[in-house]
């Protein structure tokens, strides 16, 4: 086994580990630290698949911004240490069923297509690449989704305000 | 001849008319008339009818004895195949004597019932049916074929059944009437066998048949050589038509109807059970003379049955207390006479007795019955006694036929009765001669019994009914003492060779009859002393008769405080329990089988019938309950299964967006396998 | 280390954050199972920018990548916004009970 191959497990055992807290805990604030840490795990996915900058993007905002951000929406959202919060019942048992079916369906799927791969080319840094791309080729893309960052920010707080000067 | 031809055919249909008329406005009659009109009416006719008989008959030995057989076709009845039969009568001496007994010994019983039935309710209706029962008689003599006589037959027996059970009212004579029509029945199935042999074998080889009498007489040699069942078939049909004799003129076994048939009125005791009906059976075997000549064994058998009939009866009669009970069995005694010689092949002389005893008997009942009514109907003759000196006419006239009866010398039943009893030792056999002297004793006994306790000596009638007691009026009585002459002078008709006469009515009987002959030779010392023991055994009877009921009755009462005559007397005044055992034997078998089939018809028949009504309800039910559970339920089963969908398909707009994408992941998933599957 | 590898990682993610989705009741765990999904799909996406790369530039996939964290950033945003919202209404962000809208 060589370097890739541990760090591929290590990164695979992590993430659905950790994945497999934040889903069945019936702990909220767990789930989201979990979710935090699978987070973390998902990165170094990405490293391993050479998409560096993705790798530094997805710590930055995702696991720094968003699973913060949620872990405040779960702090702000109720009591936290009752197990009512989020408590899988029997219907939960469905659920599982319905996933694992899912998941069976899924890897039948990857099992039976034969895939055929480019032999793995040597990594780079992306960084360069992608900020290139981001502004020629997927430029539209880029400044709609910037458009629709800012129609969010604005949306949440439209949400927000308009609650607390109801209130007062 | 043309005389006769025009007619002697209403000699039936006068009656027959008088009968219809009776029936259909006697009420009115009676009502707006009077129970007189009614009678006269009813009378009328068979007067005209005995005219009419009397002159034909007159008519009728005026002619060669050769021409004396005339058959008079009036029309056709039915014809089927090669059966052709016509009415058609025949008046020939057989018949020509037939019709006067009937019409002469009719038209004065008719008269005395205008007598004995005053008073009646149902006057009208007494000779609407008496009426009718002569038309039927007369039918039966006059008849020329199997079919007519038939036809009578069965009349007679019709017109029995309703007279005797006259007053249906009480239950006893109902029943009566309904043995005798029953028994009758019995007999009759005997006689259609025979008309039915006599009609295969004749059809099947001859050409046509029309089952008349001269056909039938002219076949009856050609027959002789059939066998039928084993047996020559002349035997079984002489057999079968004895078998109808035995029912209508109540020979053993088949008698115990005419007893009971004393239930109805007297003058239907006179006129039907003695002089008419009960001696059909006697010309239906003259008429067929022929056949049963031909039939020796059954004849044989003939002469046995009638035997034992006739002292069979004759003992029952002496220890009975009701007076007709006493005429009745003594019917039947006599009856055995003449069947007797009928049986011996002396056909003339049964009937000759048919004529005498007609006449005597008629009269002893037709007197019987006016003591009844003078005595306010009583009749047991324990209460009677002493009557003469009340009802003298009523009483000699009935001493009259009592002379006959025993066969006091020279009265008309001495001759018949002698002529009998000779024959039968002659042809038959000295046993049978044996049977039938006793008989003739214990005749003579039983009725001098009824003479003396009836007219002589002390009265045991209560005081009342004694000193009402009086003589009948000249309607009644008058028939009596005409036919009590006549029973005391007829035997002069067929006085026998041996002393001195032509035996004059056997000669005039010839075209239709002709006897058997019994061995020839010489006989007369034999004939003497056969007549004047049965003379002195006749006289010792009547005077132990006269002993034991007029002179001493104390020795009678003494002897019958002896247990065995006690136990002898009761044996005879139950009739030797005869009926009793025919109801255990025979009736109680047809009862019981009787009582399993109305249950099986009630119970399985009507069970199923039960059945099928439940089971139809049971069906009604389960249908009604599949309709309700079935039909319903499949209607409540897809309201409730579109209910389940509505409730299911609801889900998916349950606004949840969990149970959205939950559901739409199931879906991704089945239609991936499927998909999967189906590569 | 091989496609199959990283698919069949992203598809036990992708279930893992189906089930969580599907199953909680809090509408921030649903979000949580919402971010899973789409991290696996991101990882899918990178893992095939990586094995087997599109006609266009080897970097499609991660530039895909990339657009799916922005969106998820602004989703995420809402969403908590959102659930604040009626948690200050209701006292409770509970999904099943959260049922104003139904039919």
């Amino acid at each position: 086994m060589d370097l890739q191959e541990i760090f591929f497990y290590f990164f695979s055992f992590m993430v659905l580990g950790i994945g497999s807290i934040t889903a069945f805990s019936k702990n909220l604030l767990r789930a989201a630290f979990a979710l935090f840490f699978v987070l973390f795990g998902m990165a170094g996915f990405y490293i391993l698949l050479g998409a560096d900058f993705l790798a530094i993007v997805q710590i930055l905002v995702y696991a720094g911004g968003i699973s913060v951000l949620l872990i405040f929406g779960t702090m702000l959202t109720g009591d936290v240490s009752k197990p009512e919060m989020s408590s899988p019942s029997f219907h939960g048992v469905y659920t599982f069923i319905i996933g694992i079916a899912f998941l069976t369906l899924i890897l039948g799927v990857l099992k039976s297509t034969k895939w055929s791969e480019m032999p793995i080319s040597t990594m780079e840094p992306t960084t360069n690449s992608i900020g290139k791309l981001l502004l020629t080729e997927y430029l539209l893309p880029f400044e709609v989704v910037s458009f629709l960052l800012l129609a969010a920010m604005i949306g949440a707080l439209v949400l927000i305000i308009k609650k607390e000067s109801h209130e007062s | 001849m043309d005389y006769i031809q025009t007619l002697i055919p209403w000699t039936p249909i006068l009656p027959l008319f008088g009968a219809i008329i009776l029936g259909l406005f006697g009420k009115k009659i009676h009502q707006n008339y009077g129970e007189n009109i009614a009678g006269i009416l009813g009378c009328a006719t068979p007067f005209l009818a005995a005219i009419i008989a009397f002159s034909s008959f007159f008519y009728l030995i005026s002619l060669d004895p050769s021409q004396r057989i005339i058959t008079i076709n009036l029309t056709d009845w039915f014809s089927v195949a090669d059966l052709r039969v016509s009415w058609t009568f025949k008046y020939d001496p057989l018949s020509a004597l037939m019709l006067m007994i009937i019409t002469g010994i009719g038209t004065l019983i008719h008269i005395y019932s205008m007598g004995y039935m005053q008073g009646d309710k149902s006057y009208w209706r007494f000779f609407a049916y008496i009426n009718l029962f002569l038309a039927s008689m007369l039918l039966l003599v006059l008849g020329d074929n199997l079919i007519i006589m038939f036809l009578g037959w069965e009349g007679v027996g019709l017109c029995s059944y309703l007279l005797i059970g006259f007053w249906f009212t009480e239950k006893a004579n109902a029943v009566a009437g309904k043995k005798a029509f029953i028994v009758n029945r019995i007999g009759d199935l005997g006689f259609l066998t025979g008309i039915f042999l006599v009609f295969y074998f004749s059809a099947t080889h001859f050409d046509v048949v029309s089952l008349s009498f001269g056909e039938l007489e002219g076949r009856v040699d050609y027959f002789s050589q059939f066998t039928i069942w084993g047996m020559p078939l002349l035997e079984v049909t002489a057999f079968c038509f004895f078998i109808g004799a035995t029912g209508k003129s109540a020979q053993i076994p088949l008698h115990i109807w005419l007893p009971d048939a004393m239930a109805g009125p007297t003058p239907v005791s006179a006129l039907i059970h003695a002089a008419t009906m009960v001696t059909a059976g006697v010309y239906m075997i003259g008429r067929m003379y022929f056949l049963f000549t031909l039939a020796p064994n059954v004849l044989a058998y003939i002469s046995i049955i009638a035997a034992i009939t006739c002292f069979f009866a004759a003992t029952i009669g002496m220890a009975q207390y009701d007076i007709k009970k006493v005429l009745a069995y003594s019917t039947l005694s006599q009856l055995g006479y003449m069947f007797l010689a009928m049986g011996v092949g002396a056909f003339s002389a049964g009937v000759f007795h048919l004529l005498t005893h007609a006449a005597f008997k008629a009269a002893l009942f037709m007197g019987s019955g006016s003591v009844i009514v003078a005595m306010h109907h009583e009749q047991d003759m324990r209460f009677m006694g002493g009557l003469l000196k009340k009802m003298p006419a009523t009483g000699w006239s009935m001493i009259a036929g009592t002379l006959a009866i025993m066969g006091f010398p020279l009265t008309s039943g001495f001759f018949s009765k002698d002529e009998i009893l000779w024959q039968a030792w002659h042809q038959g056999s000295p046993a049978l001669w044996l049977v039938g002297f006793l008989a003739a004793g214990i005749t003579s006994f039983y009725m001098w019994r009824l003479i003396f306790m009836t007219f002589f000596g002390p009265t045991r009638a209560s005081k009342e009914t004694y000193s009402h007691c009086h003589e009948q009026p000249y309607r009644t009585i008058v028939p009596i003492i005409i036919l009590a002459i006549a029973s005391l002078t007829i035997g002069f008709l067929n006085i026998p060779h041996f002393l001195g006469g032509h035996s004059g009515f056997t000669q005039y009987l010839t075209p239709s009859l002709i006897d058997i002959k019994g061995p020839e030779g010489d006989h007369t010392s034999l004939e003497w002393g056969l007549m004047i023991a049965s003379v002195i055994w006749t006289f010792l009877t009547g005077f132990i008769a006269y002993y034991f009921y007029l002179k001493n009755p104390e020795a009678r009462t003494k002897l019958m405080e002896n247990s065995s005559a006690q136990g002898i007397f009761s044996v005879l005044n139950n009739k030797y329990y005869i009926d009793e055992l025919y109801e255990k034997v025979i009736l109680n078998p047809i009862r019981r089988l009787y009582l399993a089939l109305n249950e099986f018809d009630q119970k399985v028949i009507d069970g199923i019938v039960n059945f099928m009504g439940f089971f139809g309800k049971l069906l009604g039910n389960l249908s009604g309950k599949a309709d309700s559970a079935i039909v319903d339920g499949a209607v409540n089963e897809a309201a409730w299964l579109i209910q389940l969908g509505g409730k299911g398909f609801s889900v998916q707009q349950s606004g949840r967006i969990q149970v959205l994408i939950g559901g739409s992941v199931i879906l991704l998933v089945l239609g991936g396998v499927y998909f999967l599957l189906s590569l | 280390m091989n496609l199959d590898g990283y698919l069949t990682i992203s598809a036990a993610l992708f279930a893992l954050g189906l089930i969580m989705f599907l199953s909680k009741k809090n509408s921030i765990a649903i979000l949580m199972g919402v971010e899973l999904i789409l991290n696996a799909a991101a990882l899918n996406f990178v893992a095939f920018a990586h094995f087997r790369p599109s006609l266009g530039s080897q970097l499609d996939g991660q530039i895909f990548a990339i657009f799916i964290i922005l969106l998820a950033a602004a989703e995420a945003v809402v969403a908590l916004a959102i659930a604040l919202a009626v948690f200050q209404k209701h006292q409770h962000v509970r999904a099943d009970k959260l049922t104003e809208l139904h039919g």
